[in-house]
């Protein structure tokens, strides 16, 4: 860790700094600190305040130049190039989207349906743009990164998950609409058992979708990425995201029997004690506990396969994130953050982003400083934004 | 006093260890194969970011990467660059503890004065066919899940309805207001009112009441909530908290960001039930009938419910039940309760109906 100044020979003898360097593994390591963070993160969030909310597309490069420039592998750091200005343009633009599609909702379930429409069709333009933006304003040494997916790739990958998506809302907006919501009673038996059967088939193979459109989504940001005039590749099948998600669900399924049984055992004692709330006291710690934990089981394997499936050119990568350091993580931060009315945010970010690097290696094929750069124009920021406000996660 | 750096050509990857030479309006470079001389205005040195390495971006993509933080900053005060005043403030902890200052106050100001102005702005501009649809659908789930028809004979509603017309007026009737009856044992003696203006009311809130007078003094509080558009405020209030703690909290968990907004959002509807409470005093003494009337109702209210919660049959809590009070712990004087519950402790409320005269 404190190793971190020039590794290298003193200037005076540059040849030296000019010998390949060892093909052994390259830690990612991060080298921001919470406190530091913390000053930044609060100035900017008064200044954003104060202006109004304006600078808010100032305090975001500055949020992801502090994090890019304290992730450093062999000897140097990334850098983010975004603009202010083109950000703030698309935090306006994604601020009306979000707008239009919550008001959508409040309206009725076949507005909300149209709404819907519109959002499948431009997602995966907006996804496409996002990566892009975020992408092309990346550096390494001096070198860009960029996204080399067009429209029509996107669309391939993403619109059939949109469509089915859409067949799913229809088939719930036929239900409520309907004659099931105004009269259960007065509603034909078989029919009322046919719609269940068939909205739990639609909901099942939704749910057996999310495996899929994870691993189409990851091929699709990592397969189209470029370093310079180097490829990113992803090699990873659907089967290992299943066998990840059917695991998770398999845990889900014993930690519910358990806390049933748990609940019953309560209700018991409860009973006999003459307070029901004590089953809630008892039951709610596991139950969260479970889900925190489940969460970091999916995250730290899906995390493993992403990038142990990656590779720059010949070169690979090894994650080796593992369940319990990422729940305790996970956990503490969520406490932490709440007992201190969110100010131990910076924190939070900081501790994570230092467990994720800490934990992802390059494995070098061949000496790193034969990439050559390629040039490429700008693009708008409206992507990037509109995905932040809809809560999607594109970490790099 | 030279400075040493990692240069990138910006061409490839490849790490030139460089020397910075410390000339006045300068950038002066020089390293393996590498001469450079470009005038301080024609790059972009980036500004300080904790510990993170500094750079110096040159116009044609190359960059020099410097991780020496104190000789870098003798280095710019020989070269003549000036930080920008951001620097400063990010690095001090007194800037921050303002900040935090300022951050503290201007959530407090924008939840007690910034959040009802604004939810009162939108909700008087929305376009009545989307109240309608909106109410339409309550009503449309209220129906299938806890209403159920009055049993009320057709003269009896016909009765209160007439009488409640004559309360409210032309202004408020057949336009927007229109009188609903229903039933509900879950919800027990209560009244609604739809964000369009329809208000529902139910049986067991009719055959409580001594008289015809109790009950239109309870119209007459949910008439005030139509007058006001309190549904349309409490709806865009609650919606623009959680949009908040979704943004402050929600990047980093959302499951904990939907718990708050109901908590916070119950502070609001005080204001507003003591709103709709005025509204029908001034509207029950217009008619020559007395705010006593919805006092009465009130503590009613109050002891059908203290009857209910010992008997242990805790009546469900949909979000439009207007006479939560009637939920209310009596003998909680805690200070925070207020803060916490959806009304005024009803004491405070029938209290303050019977000074208003």
């Amino acid at each position: 860790m404190e190793s971190e100044t020039q590794s290298t020979s003193p200037p005076s003898d540059p040849a030296i700094a000019l010998a390949p360097p060892p093909a052994g593994p390259e830690q990612f390591r991060f080298t921001g600190d919470g406190g530091e963070y913390f000053r930044i993160w609060i100035v900017n969030i008064a200044l954003t305040i104060l202006t109004l909310g304006i600078y808010s597309a100032w305090a975001k490069v500055r949020r992801l130049q502090y994090f890019y420039r304290h992730t450093e592998v062999a000897g140097a750091s990334f850098d983010y190039h975004g603009k202010p200005l083109a950000i703030l343009y698309g935090r306006i633009v994604a601020l009306a989207l979000v707008l239009v599609y919550q008001a959508s909702n409040h309206i009725s379930i076949a507005a909300a349906f149209v709404g819907l429409v519109v959002l499948c069709v431009v997602l995966p333009w907006l996804l496409r743009n996002a990566l892009r933006f975020r992408m092309r304003y990346s550096s390494y040494r001096g070198l860009r990164f960029s996204f080399r997916a067009s429209n029509a790739d996107a669309y391939a990958t993403f619109l059939p998950f949109g469509l089915f998506a859409l067949v799913f809302l229809g088939l719930s907006a036929w239900a409520f609409n309907g004659e099931l919501a105004r009269d259960p009673d007065a509603m034909d038996k078989s029919k009322s058992i046919a719609f269940a059967a068939g909205a739990g088939l639609v909901g099942l193979i939704y749910m057996a979708l999310v495996p899929l459109l994870y691993q189409r989504l990851k091929q699709f940001q990592h397969g189209k990425a470029w370093f310079g005039q180097t490829p990113f590749s992803f090699s990873a099948a659907p089967r290992p995201f299943y066998a990840i998600y059917g695991r998770a669900a398999l845990m889900m399924v014993g930690i519910l029997v358990l806390i049933f049984a748990l609940m019953i055992l309560a209700a018991m004692l409860g009973k006999a004690v003459g307070q029901s709330a004590a089953v809630f006291v008892l039951i709610a710690p596991i139950y969260l506990l479970a889900f925190v934990a489940l969460g970091a089981y999916v995250a730290a394997r899906l995390g493993n396969l992403v990038w142990n499936s990656t590779m720059l050119g010949q070169h690979r990568f090894e994650s080796t994130l593992a369940m319990k350091p990422l729940m305790w993580i996970q956990i503490s931060n969520v406490l932490l953050v709440l007992l201190t009315v969110g100010l131990y945010l910076p924190w939070a970010m900081v501790r994570l982003a230092r467990y994720r690097a800490e934990n992802l290696s390059l494995i070098p094929a061949a000496p790193l400083e034969d990439f050559l750069s390629s040039s490429e124009g700008d693009v708008g920021a409206v992507g990037e934004e509109t995905l932040d406000m809809f809560d999607f996660d594109i970490g790099l | 006093m030279s400075l040493s750096a990692d240069y990138y050509d910006g061409k490839t990857a490849r790490r030139i260890a460089v020397v910075l030479l410390p000339v006045a309006d300068t950038i002066v470079l020089s390293g393996e194969g590498v001469e450079r001389a470009v005038p301080l205005s024609q790059v972009r040195i980036s500004e300080r970011l904790g510990s993170a390495p500094r750079l110096i971006s040159f116009d044609d993509g190359a960059q020099a990467e410097v991780r020496d933080h104190a000789g870098f900053d003798v280095w710019l005060a020989a070269v003549g660059h000036r930080e920008r005043s951001v620097d400063l403030l990010q690095r001090s902890w007194l800037a921050a503890g303002l900040s935090m200052l300022l951050v503290a106050m201007a959530v407090f100001a924008g939840y007690r004065w910034g959040l009802p102005l604004m939810a009162e702005k939108i909700s008087a501009h929305m376009p009545d066919i989307v109240v309608r649809r909106m109410s339409d659908h309550v009503l449309d789930l209220l129906d299938g899940q806890i209403l159920k028809d009055s049993e009320l004979a057709v003269g009896r509603q016909q009765k209160i309805s007439n009488e409640f017309a004559a309360l409210a007026g032309d202004e408020y009737v057949g336009a927007r207001v229109q009188l609903l009856f229903r039933a509900s044992p879950r919800l027990g003696a209560n009244a609604l009112a739809l964000p369009d203006g329809r208000i529902v009311l139910l049986d067991e809130l009719v055959e409580l009441a001594d008289n015809d007078e109790q009950i239109l003094a309870v119209l007459g509080h949910e008439l005030g909530h139509v007058h006001y558009r309190h549904n349309l405020h409490a709806l865009v209030q609650g919606a623009a908290i959680s949009a908040v703690l979704a943004w402050w909290i929600g990047d980093f968990s959302s499951v904990i960001a939907a718990a708050p907004a109901a908590v916070l959002q119950a502070r609001y509807s005080q204001g507003l039930e003591s709103e709709a409470d005025a509204f029908a005093a001034l509207l029950l003494e217009a008619h020559g009938l007395s705010p006593e009337l919805l006092a009465q109702m009130l503590e009613k209210l109050q002891a059908a419910a203290g009857k209910t919660k010992t008997k242990g049959s805790k009546a469900a809590s949909a979000q439009t039940a207007e006479e939560k009070s009637a939920k209310q712990d009596r003998d909680d004087d805690d200070r925070w309760t207020p803060y916490l519950s959806t009304h005024p402790a009803a004491d405070e409320r029938i209290l303050a109906l019977r000074q208003a005269r």
